[in-house]
C-alpha cells in the first residue's frame, strides 16, 4: 500500500459526491451505560473504507456518504466491537447518530487518580472501585480494608480498626490527611463518607513516615476523588442499611463539583423488632446520615483549589426498664448522639515539575451527647487541623526534600456526670461501683503541634536504592511535652519486579483526654511512645499473571513504652510497656476473569507493667487468614467469596466477686488477664453481583451473605450477676444483605 | 482525642447492650434468692463528719440482710473487718486483706436467728445488727486515716474519704463463702448535709401501702418513698467547682426462688412467682405473676431495697404464704 492509498477512498468519495446526492453523519461515541466519551477511537464506514476519529469529547463527523447501503464498524479498546448496517439516503442531509459501545468489563465509574503527598512504602491502598467489590464489605471501601494483612479482626459490631496488635485507640482516622473523630457510623455498618466521593482508602502500618504522626498503631486515610469534569453523571443506591445518591460534573471550564448524601433507615426495622418487648422501648432507633461534597477549581495553571465538606450524624435513643448486666446505672433512658462536620479547603501549588506546595485546613465541630440513666457526657469541640507541605526536587532523580506541618487545635466545652470506670482485662466493673465525678469545663484547649522534614534520596540516578530519612517534632500543649521522632525508610529495587523495603522510627501519641484529665486521671502523664521496625520484600507478578498481581512478605515489630495503665495511687500512670511482632503475607492474583487474594498474618502482642508480668494483650490474634476469590462470569455476573480464620478472642477468667452493698452490684475478681481463649473465629462470606447495562445507565445488584455457614462465633462472654456463671456471646448469624445501584 | 475514643467505646457498648437485650439468657437472675446471698447491708449513718484528727467519734451499726432459703437452717458465720478504702473505684481489689489500716471487728461469729427476719423456715431477712465503735479504732489505723485524709485534696475531703467495711459470710462447713463491702464516708465539717438512708419506704398497690404482706395473686406493684426522702447534695469537682445534685432513688426487688438452680429461668420458677423487673424507679410498675403451686413448707419472701446512689439504703421485708413468721 502506498502512502497515499489511505486517501484514495476520500478522493473517490469526493468524486462520487459531486455526482450524486449524499448524507453526512455526526454524533458521539460513548460507553454504553456510563456514557463516558470514547476519545480518539476510529469509526469505519465500509466498504467505502472511510475512517473517522473521535475528538476528546467523543465527537465525530463523517464526510459525505453516497446513497446506498453501508456498514458502521467501531472498535474501541476495552469494548465490544460494534457493527451496524445502514443506508445513506438520496436526500442531502446531516444525520445525527450516537454510538454506545458495550464495555467488556463490568466495572463502576472510573476514578481520577490524585498524586499522594509522599511515596510511603508502609502504605497499602485500596482503590474504591476494587474495594467495593470485595465480599463482606457491602459497597463500603473502608470496611474492605479489614481484609488487608496487618489489620486485626475487630469483634462483632465494633467500629474499631486494630492495626498489627496495637490498641484500637492507637489508630488515627483522617480524610485527606485531616483527623476526624470517627470513620464509621454506628456499629461499623458504614463509613462516614460516601464511597462515591472516595478515590481510595490508604492504610499506613508500622514504619509510616513523618508526614503523619500522633498514632502508635497506624493511620487510615480516606483520599477523596476529584469530581468528574467531562460531564454530569450520578448514581442512586439502596441497600439494607442506607439509601443515598450522588451527582458530579463540571461547573464552567475549570471547576467541578460532586455531592453525595446517605440516610440510614435501619432504625425503623430494629425499632419494629424492639417494640415487641414491653420492657424495652426504642424511642429513636439507630439512625445515621451524612452529606459530603467535593469542589475543585483551577485557579491558574499552577494553582489548584479543592474544598471537601462533610457532615455526619448518628443518633440512638431507647428506654430499658430491665436494664443491662445487673448494673443499677444501666437503667432508664439511653441516648447517644454524635455529629461532626468538617470543611477541608486545600491548595495545591505546582509551579514546575520539581516543586510542589500543599496547604490545607480542616475546620469543624464535633458534638457528642451521651446519656445513660442519670449519667451524662456532653462535648462540644471546635477543631482546626492544619497541614502544609513544601517539596522540592533539589537534585534531579537524586534528592527530593520536603518540609511540612501537621497540627491539631481543639477548643472544647465538656459537661459530664460520670463515675470513674474500671476496665481491666476486658471486663468492666459495674459503672455504679465507680466514684461519681461531676465536671463542667469551658474552652478546654488541647493543641497538638507537629512539624516535620522528609528527604527522599537516591545515591545516583540509576541507583536501586532509595533512602528516606525524616524527622518529626510533636508538641502536646496539655502535657507540655515535646516529642522528637526520627524515622527512616529504605527501598531497594532489583530486577524489574523485585523490591525490598525496610523502615523504622519513633512514634508518640497523647493519652486519652480522660486519662490525662486532672478531674478523671493524672495530669502528669507523658505521651505514649513506640518504636516501629519493618522489613519486607515484594515481587510484582504483573507480567506473569496480570496487572495488579503481586506477592508480599514482611515482618514487623513494635515496642511500646510509657503506655497508660491504671494506678490505684495516681489513677493512671505511664508504667505500661508492650510489644507486637508479626509476619505478614499477601498474594494477590488478577488474571481475568479470575481474581484472588490470600492474606495471612502470624503475630504476637503482649503488654506488661510493674504490677503485671508480661501477658498477651487483648488484641493478640496469633493467626489471621483471609482468602478471597472471585470470577467474572458471562452476562455480567460476578461471584466471589471470602473465608476468614482468626485465632479466638482472649478473655480474662474471673475467680470470684464481691458484693458492693452501697451500689447494689458485684465487683469481679479477675484471674490472670487474657489468659484464656475462646474458640477460633471462622466465617465464610459469599457475594454475587449482577450488572445490567442499558444505553444510558447501568443497574447493579449485589447480594452479600455474611456468615454463610451460620457459625456461632464467640465474641465474648456474658456473666451472671455475681460472675459465677457465664455464657458465650455469639457474633451475628447468617446475614444476607443486598443492594441496588443505578448509575447514569 | 477524647471524642474519638469515647464515641467508639460508647457505640460499642450501646450496640452490645442493644443486641444483648435481644438475647435469651439462661444465666441466674439477680432477683431470685435461691442460693446463699447477701441481699443488702444497711448502715445507720452512711456519712460522718470528720475533722481529720485521730479516730472518728461515732458508732455505726450495720444490719445485713441475708437469704439462705434453701440452706435448711445450716450454721453460718459472719466476719467483719474495716480499713481505708484501697481505691476500689480505681481498680483496687475490694478487700481489707493486706491493708495496714485493717481492723478486725469480729471473726467467724455465728449468726443467730432473728424472729420475723432471718429465721426458720424462710431464712431470708435481717440478722442481728453489728455495732462498730469507730472511736475505738487502734492508733495505727487512726493515724493512717488522719494522714490520708489530711493529704487529700480539699474536694476529696469535702466529698468524703471512705472507710471500707468487709463482710465475709461463710457456711460452717466452709464450702460456701461470700464477700460483701459497705462504705462509710468521712467528710469534712464544711459539708453540713450528710447523706441519710432513704425513709418512708413502702410497697404499694394502687397507691396504697400493702404493709408487709406479699401478694398471693398477680399484682402490679410500685415502690414508694416520699419526695422528702430524696436528698439534695453538693458534689465538688477536682477543680473545686460545686455542683448541686439530687438523688435518684431506685428499688431493687428480691424474691425467694425454688429449691434448685433450674429455677433461675422464669418459666421454671413456679414456686414463688416472677417479677417483671429487678429494679424500679419511684412509681414504676413492677408486675408480679404469682405461682399456681406456691410453696407450702415455707413462705414467699420479698426484700425491697431502696438505695440512693451514695450508699444510703433502706429495706422492706414482705412475706406471704402458709409459713410466714
Amino acid at each position: 500500500m502506498t502512502p497515499f492509498s489511505f486517501f484514495l477512498p476520500f478522493a473517490a468519495l469526493s468524486f462520487v459526491s459531486s455526482a450524486h446526492a449524499s448524507s453526512q453523519y455526526e454524533g458521539y461515541v460513548r460507553t454504553r451505560g456510563t456514557k463516558a466519551p470514547l476519545k480518539q477511537i476510529s469509526l469505519f464506514v465500509l466498504p467505502l473504507k472511510i475512517r473517522i476519529t473521535t475528538d476528546d469529547k467523543g465527537y465525530y463527523k463523517t464526510p459525505e456518504i453516497p446513497e446506498g447501503p453501508f456498514e458502521w464498524v467501531v472498535n474501541a479498546s476495552g469494548h465490544e466491537r460494534y457493527t451496524e448496517n445502514a443506508t445513506s439516503t438520496a436526500v442531502s442531509e446531516l444525520v445525527t447518530k450516537d454510538f454506545y459501545l458495550e464495555p467488556l468489563s463490568s466495572g463502576v465509574f472510573e476514578t481520577t487518580i490524585t498524586a499522594q503527598e509522599t511515596n510511603d512504602s508502609s502504605r497499602q491502598t485500596l482503590k474504591t472501585k476494587k474495594a467495593q467489590s470485595l465480599p463482606g464489605a457491602g459497597l463500603d471501601p473502608v470496611r474492605a480494608i479489614q481484609n488487608l494483612p496487618g489489620i486485626n479482626r475487630s469483634s462483632g459490631f465494633s467500629a474499631r480498626v486494630i492495626v498489627q496488635g496495637s490498641a484500637p485507640q492507637e489508630t488515627r482516622y483522617q480524610i485527606d490527611g485531616h483527623e476526624v473523630p470517627l470513620i464509621f457510623h454506628f456499629g461499623g455498618l458504614s463509613s462516614v463518607v460516601s464511597p462515591d466521593l472516595l478515590e481510595s482508602v490508604d492504610f499506613y502500618a508500622a514504619g509510616y513516615q513523618v508526614n503523619f504522626g500522633r498514632a502508635l498503631g497506624g493511620v487510615i486515610n480516606l483520599q477523596t476523588a476529584d469530581p468528574f469534569k467531562e460531564r454530569w453523571r450520578g448514581s442512586a443506591f439502596v441497600d439494607v442499611f442506607n439509601v443515598g445518591g450522588h451527582a458530579e460534573g463540571p461547573i464552567g471550564e475549570k471547576s467541578s463539583l460532586s455531592v453525595s448524601g446517605r440516610y440510614s433507615y435501619i432504625g425503623p426495622v430494629l425499632g419494629a423488632v424492639a417494640k415487641a418487648s414491653d420492657s424495652f422501648n426504642l424511642t429513636t432507633a439507630p439512625t445515621f446520615y451524612d452529606l459530603s461534597s467535593v469542589f475543585t477549581t483551577e485557579l491558574s495553571d499552577t494553582l489548584k483549589f479543592k474544598l471537601f465538606s462533610t457532615a455526619s450524624r448518628d443518633e440512638l435513643k431507647f428506654v430499658t426498664a430491665k436494664g443491662f448486666g445487673e448494673d443499677p446505672l444501666l437503667r432508664g433512658a439511653f441516648r447517644n448522639e454524635v455529629s461532626f462536620f468538617r470543611f477541608i479547603p486545600q491548595l495545591l501549588y505546582r509551579p514546575d515539575s520539581r516543586t510542589e506546595g500543599r496547604l490545607s485546613l480542616g475546620i469543624g465541630n464535633d458534638s457528642i451527647l451521651n446519656e445513660v440513666g442519670t449519667q451524662f457526657f456532653k462535648l462540644n469541640n471546635t477543631a482546626v487541623t492544619a497541614r502544609g507541605q513544601y517539596s522540592k526536587q533539589v537534585v534531579d532523580e537524586v534528592w527530593k526534600a520536603s518540609i511540612g506541618m501537621d497540627s491539631r487545635l481543639n477548643w472544647a466545652d465538656i459537661d459530664l456526670l460520670l463515675p470513674s470506670v474500671v476496665n481491666s482485662g476486658g471486663i468492666l466493673n459495674p459503672l455504679s461501683t465507680g466514684e461519681q465525678r461531676r465536671t463542667s469545663l469551658k474552652n478546654v484547649q488541647t493543641h497538638q503541634i507537629g512539624v516535620y522534614t522528609n528527604h527522599e534520596i537516591r545515591p545516583g540516578a540509576q541507583s536501586p536504592w532509595t533512602i528516606t530519612p525524616g524527622l518529626r517534632f510533636d508538641y502536646y500543649t496539655t502535657l507540655k511535652a515535646l516529642e522528637v521522632a526520627p524515622r527512616i525508610a529504605t527501598k531497594y529495587k532489583w530486577a524489574e519486579a523485585w523490591s525490598l523495603k525496610a523502615a523504622t522510627g519513633l512514634y508518640s501519641q497523647q493519652p486519652g483526654e480522660g486519662e490525662s484529665s486532672k478531674d478523671y486521671g493524672n495530669p502528669n502523664l507523658k505521651p505514649t511512645r513506640a518504636v516501629h521496625a519493618t522489613v519486607g520484600a515484594e515481587r510484582s507478578l504483573d507480567l506473569e499473571v496480570g496487572q495488579g498481581s503481586k506477592i508480599y512478605s514482611g515482618v514487623f515489630g513494635r515496642w511500646f513504652d510509657r503506655l497508660v495503665v491504671p494506678d490505684t495511687s495516681t489513677v493512671y500512670s505511664n508504667l505500661g510497656k508492650g510489644r507486637a511482632i508479626g509476619w505478614e503475607n499477601l498474594i494477590t492474583v488478577e488474571s481475568k476473569p479470575w481474581f484472588g487474594w490470600i492474606s495471612y498474618m502470624l503475630s504476637r502482642s503482649t503488654r506488661w507493667n510493674p504490677s503485671q508480668p508480661e501477658a498477651l494483650s487483648q488484641f493478640d490474634q496469633t493467626h489471621l487468614l483471609t482468602l478471597i476469590g472471585g470470577v467474572d462470569l458471562p452476562r455480567r455476573w460476578k461471584i466471589s467469596a471470602r473465608v476468614r480464620y482468626v485465632t479466638g478472642t482472649l478473655v480474662t477468667p474471673i475467680t470470684g466477686s464481691v458484693f458492693d452493698a452501697d451500689n447494689d452490684a458485684y465487683i469481679p475478681l479477675r484471674g490472670p488477664v487474657y489468659s484464656q481463649r475462646q474458640s477460633p473465629f471462622y466465617m465464610v462470606d459469599l457475594r454475587i453481583d449482577k450488572q445490567w447495562i442499558f444505553t444510558k445507565w447501568t443497574l447493579s445488584l449485589y447480594l452479600d451473605i455474611q456468615n454463610l455457614l451460620n457459625r456461632a462465633n464467640p465474641e465474648g462472654l456474658q456473666y451472671s450477676y455475681n460472675y459465677s456463671a457465664s455464657e458465650s456471646v455469639a457474633g451475628y448469624p447468617i446475614l444476607p444483605t443486598f443492594g441496588l445501584k443505578g448509575e447514569f | 482525642m477524647i471524642q474519638k475514643n469515647f464515641i467508639k467505646e460508647q457505640a460499642a457498648v450501646l450496640l452490645t447492650l442493644f443486641t444483648a437485650s435481644c438475647s435469651d439468657s439462661t444465666l441466674p437472675k439477680y432477683q431470685v434468692l435461691n442460693t446463699l446471698r447477701i441481699a443488702a447491708i444497711v448502715v445507720d449513718q452512711p456519712e460522718l463528719n470528720y475533722t481529720g484528727a485521730g479516730a472518728p467519734s461515732a458508732t455505726v451499726t450495720f444490719t445485713p440482710y441475708i437469704s439462705d432459703v434453701n440452706g435448711g437452717g445450716r450454721a453460718l458465720t459472719l466476719s467483719l473487718a474495716y480499713c481505708l478504702d484501697p481505691g476500689i473505684a480505681f481498680g483496687a481489689t475490694p478487700t481489707c486483706s493486706g491493708s495496714s489500716s485493717r481492723v478486725v471487728v469480729q471473726s467467724g461469729t455465728a449468726i443467730s436467728n432473728v424472729a420475723g427476719q432471718f429465721d426458720t423456715p424462710n431464712y431470708t431477712g435481717a440478722i442481728t445488727p453489728i455495732a462498730v465503735d469507730l472511736s475505738a479504732m487502734p492508733a495505727q489505723s487512726s493515724a493512717l486515716l488522719q494522714a490520708v485524709f489530711l493529704a487529700s485534696s480539699t474536694s476529696t475531703r469535702y466529698n468524703g474519704v471512705a472507710l471500707l467495711f468487709e463482710f465475709t459470710l461463710e457456711t460452717a462447713t466452709g464450702d460456701e463463702k461470700l464477700a460483701a463491702i459497705k462504705r462509710v464516708l468521712l467528710s469534712s465539717t464544711e459539708k453540713t448535709l450528710k447523706n441519710q438512708n432513704p425513709s418512708g419506704l413502702e410497697v404499694r398497690v394502687n397507691d396504697t401501702d400493702i404493709g408487709t404482706a406479699w401478694p398471693t395473686s398477680d399484682t402490679e406493684l410500685t415502690a414508694y418513698w416520699p419526695t422528702s426522702s430524696i436528698e439534695n447534695y453538693t458534689l465538688r469537682s477536682v477543680s473545686g467547682q460545686d455542683f448541686s445534685e439530687s438523688e435518684t432513688l431506685q428499688a431493687t426487688w428480691f424474691l425467694t426462688g425454688g429449691s434448685d438452680d433450674t429455677c433461675n429461668r422464669e418459666t421454671d420458677c413456679a414456686p414463688d412467682g416472677v417479677l417483671n423487673l429487678t429494679r424500679s424507679f419511684l412509681g414504676e410498675i413492677n408486675k408480679y405473676v404469682s405461682s399456681v403451686n406456691a410453696p407450702t413448707l415455707r413462705g414467699t419472701v420479698a426484700l425491697v431495697v431502696a438505695q440512693d446512689e451514695r450508699g444510703g439504703t433502706a429495706v422492706k421485708r414482705l412475706c406471704s404464704g402458709a409459713v410466714c413468721p
